[in-house]
């Protein structure tokens, strides 16, 4: 068995391939925003390392999203056709749970039992989820969506736990994370366990093998509110475009 | 980001309309955002030539109706320059990856921005133009 | 390869419509595939393409292997795939160019990135199998309206093209104002038929002097002022009449200077492609001048004129042939030129 993993939504495109014992190659990009040059040549370095040919892959993971709109989208095309290529199953990780894992080291050496990623949604928003870390593996207490980032904050607050922040959108909104949560009851993960990487996507489709199908139905999970569902405070833009000012 | 205050102008004709275009390139800034309104022929995307030759694009704009967007490295700042009018919502601009523009470290200049005004931030700028009383009159509010 | 013959597959997603189409030898057509015309959503009973970049991403493994299927053949006996790389629409072409790249690399075979406008000219290889470069090219579109020098395959000389508008664009901006709807070309053009093209005397723009270049920016502003004119006087319009005047006034400008460009390189065909090559009065009105002059003109059928993997992967085989393939990084570049 070999599954290939592909992590693109964040800002350093990344790929890894995980073996039935659990042996794996990471391969990151250097380069940010730079997906769609990188992640054909991160593959194909991962299976020179581990001296396989495209044909032995059984598995394609992708991580899904949330997060770049274009990060996703290479990604999954990639998965999906990389899968029909070589007659094999794929299967769709979610970004945030990636980002969780990546960040439980961590959590673990710190004493703390729950992860809050962050993935910055700009205006305010957040894509955000809670997961514990227990024996078997992550659980997620809150919800994956998103959220606005006074409303993730209250949520994170309400578990009352301490937490490990991680994400960029920690790095974004570390503002108003500092003035809403309270000293001591929050971390945040070191910066090396703090984006995505596909390393913790090849390891999540690794535990989750009975929920590999064809290729056409590995889809992005954009996770995004239409305008319509969104209640975002309105400014003075609308106004202005129309002459209402 | 710069602010501007509501500024009327009233445009004789083209030589204005360059001058105009080029005193807005000289103030912008990365990260910029340029909603522009008005109806087909009031000068939307002549004003963005003028702009682009402000910041010293190098390429001749042409209209980017049929792709969207596109792209000019040339100039002082990145430019992107879209044209929605083919879109229906924000939604859609979203959908097809324009967040990465949008809050990148370029100029980005959107032609019909009304169609997508409920994704773009507060800071943009609006520009509005109109057709005055002369043929190659134009009225341009700034806000 | 199949019966001995090299088989390339290429992928179209610039824009629009997500499309894959195999060539054998470089100009026989084994597979068409294109997305729009298999999706039975399409409501308005004309071709209404699909903005959102996520169909492309939905649509691009069933079109391959719909293609594959058409051709009768497997992945495994692929010898070469093609893509558009540029220009287009960054969300659009990098489907196109990720799914390219997965094959290419899965398979161990080579890949080429294509310029979409190269592609279009192609389009004409696979129509008329005797045809060679060099020859003098008109491309119009939605997107993109030039006149090309072909020198050889993939190799041209960009002589003029558009300032502003492209003529297709405005086309369909003229027809959306007299309420013909979109896609507008076809729309004009069935309407200019029952139209006096002489009714309304649209100047026609030329530019300065020996230009190839086109604009059609002023001529689209004269229609809306001619419209909004009359709408506020209160005379009715004739649609008919509009479209077929401005029409003219399009078709005359592309047709004059792709002849003169003929004539001053000493070319005796005019290659048309694009979308805009199936306008009637365009076909009627070049073949007429073109024919005064002794200057044949060849264009592909209408299904080749739109975009389409076809043309892709004629142009990669060509590509290939003269040793120009693209490494792994290959990349979209939404503002490729020539």
């Amino acid at each position: 068995m070999l599954i290939a993993a592909f992590e693109t939504t964040g800002r350093n495109a990344s790929c890894a391939l995980i073996d039935e014992t659990g042996r794996l190659i990471v391969e990151r990009s250097e380069e940010k925003m730079n997906h769609l040059k990188d992640i054909i040549v991160l593959l194909d370095r991962c299976f020179k390392i581990a001296g396989a040919a495209p044909g032995e892959l059984t598995h394609a993971a992708a991580s899904v999203g949330p997060g770049s709109f274009t990060g996703i989208r290479i990604g999954v095309t990639t998965a999906r056709t990389v899968a029909q290529a070589a007659g094999a199953k794929a299967i769709g990780i979610s970004s945030l749970e990636g980002m969780a894992l990546e960040a439980s080291d961590c959590a673990r050496e710190a004493g703390i039992e729950y992860i809050v990623p962050l993935i910055n949604a700009r205006r305010n928003q957040t894509y955000s989820a809670a997961y514990r870390l227990t024996d078997d593996g992550l659980k997620l207490v809150l919800k994956d969506r998103q959220y606005m980032i006074d409303e993730l904050l209250n949520e994170v607050k309400g578990l009352g736990e301490r937490v490990l922040l991680t994400g960029d959108g920690a790095d974004s909104y570390l503002a108003v994370i500092e003035e809403t949560l309270s000293d001591g009851s929050y971390e945040l993960a070191p910066e090396e366990a703090r984006y995505p990487s596909a390393g913790s996507i090849a390891r999540l489709a690794l535990s989750r093998l009975e929920s590999a199908g064809g290729y056409e139905e590995l889809l992005p999970d954009y996770m995004r509110l239409s305008e319509a569902e969104q209640r975002l405070k309105e400014g003075t833009l609308s106004k202005r475009i129309r002459g209402e000012l | 980001m710069r602010q501007f205050s509501e500024r009327r102008i009233s445009i004789k004709g083209v030589d204005e309309m360059r001058e105009l275009g080029l005193e807005l390139a000289a103030a912008l800034e990365p990260g910029d955002i340029i909603a522009m309104v008005g109806n087909l022929g009031t000068g939307k995307t002549t004003l963005s030539k003028y702009i682009a030759e402000g910041l010293g694009v190098t390429e001749a704009l042409s209209s980017p109706t049929f792709n969207i967007v596109k792209e000019y490295r040339s100039g002082r700042l990145p430019l992107f320059h879209f044209d929605v009018y083919r879109l229906s919502s924000g939604d859609d601009l979203v959908d097809i990856g324009a967040e990465d523009y949008l809050y990148g470290d370029g100029v980005c200049l959107i032609e019909w921005a009304d169609i997508v005004a409920d994704i773009l931030p507060e800071e943009t700028i609006v520009i509005r133009l109109e057709y005055g009383e002369n043929e190659g009159a134009r009225e341009v509010t700034i806000c | 390869m199949l019966d001995g013959k090299h088989i390339t597959l290429g992928i179209e997603s610039s824009c629009d419509e997500t499309a894959v189409g195999i060539v054998a030898d470089g100009r026989e057509l084994l597979a068409n595939v294109i997305s729009s015309q298999i999706d039975i959503h399409t409501k308005f009973g004309g071709v209404v393409p699909e903005i959102a970049s996520r169909k492309h991403l939905e649509n691009i493994n069933r079109v391959i292997d719909a293609a594959l299927g058409e051709a009768g053949i497997t992945l495994d006996q692929v010898d070469l795939i093609g893509v558009t790389k540029g220009p287009g629409l960054v969300g659009a072409l990098l489907v196109g160019v990720a799914a390219a790249k997965a094959l290419a690399w899965t398979k161990g075979i080579p890949l080429v990135g294509v310029n979409h406008m190269h592609g279009h000219i192609a389009s004409n290889y696979i129509e008329h199998k005797e045809l060679e470069p060099p020859f003098m090219s008109l491309v119009v579109s939605g997107g993109h309206t030039n006149i090309i020098m072909v020198d050889d395959y993939n190799t041209c000389r960009k002589l003029g093209s558009t300032r502003d508008d492209a003529a297709g664009e405005a086309f369909d901006k003229v027809a959306r104002v007299i309420g013909l709807g979109y896609p507008g070309g076809p729309k004009v053009d069935r309407a200019a038929k029952e139209g006096d093209r002489d009714a309304i005397p649209f100047k026609r723009v030329y530019l300065e002097k020996g230009s190839y270049d086109f604009s059609f920016s002023g001529l689209k502003t004269q229609a809306l002022n001619y419209i909004n004119t009359e709408r506020q006087a209160g005379r009715p319009i004739d649609v008919n009449n509009i479209a077929a005047s401005f029409q003219e006034a399009v078709v005359e400008v592309l047709v004059d200077k792709a002849v003169a460009a003929a004539l001053e390189y000493g070319q005796k065909r005019i290659v048309m492609a694009g979308g805009v090559a199936s306008n009637s009065r365009l076909r009627e009105l070049i073949t007429e001048r073109a024919g005064a002059c002794g200057i044949e003109i060849l264009r592909p059928s209408p299904v080749l004129c739109t975009d389409n993997g076809v043309m892709i992967a004629c142009s990669a085989y060509y590509a290939y042939r003269k040793g120009e393939t693209s490494d792994l990084t290959l990349d979209a570049d939404p503002a490729l030129e020539f």
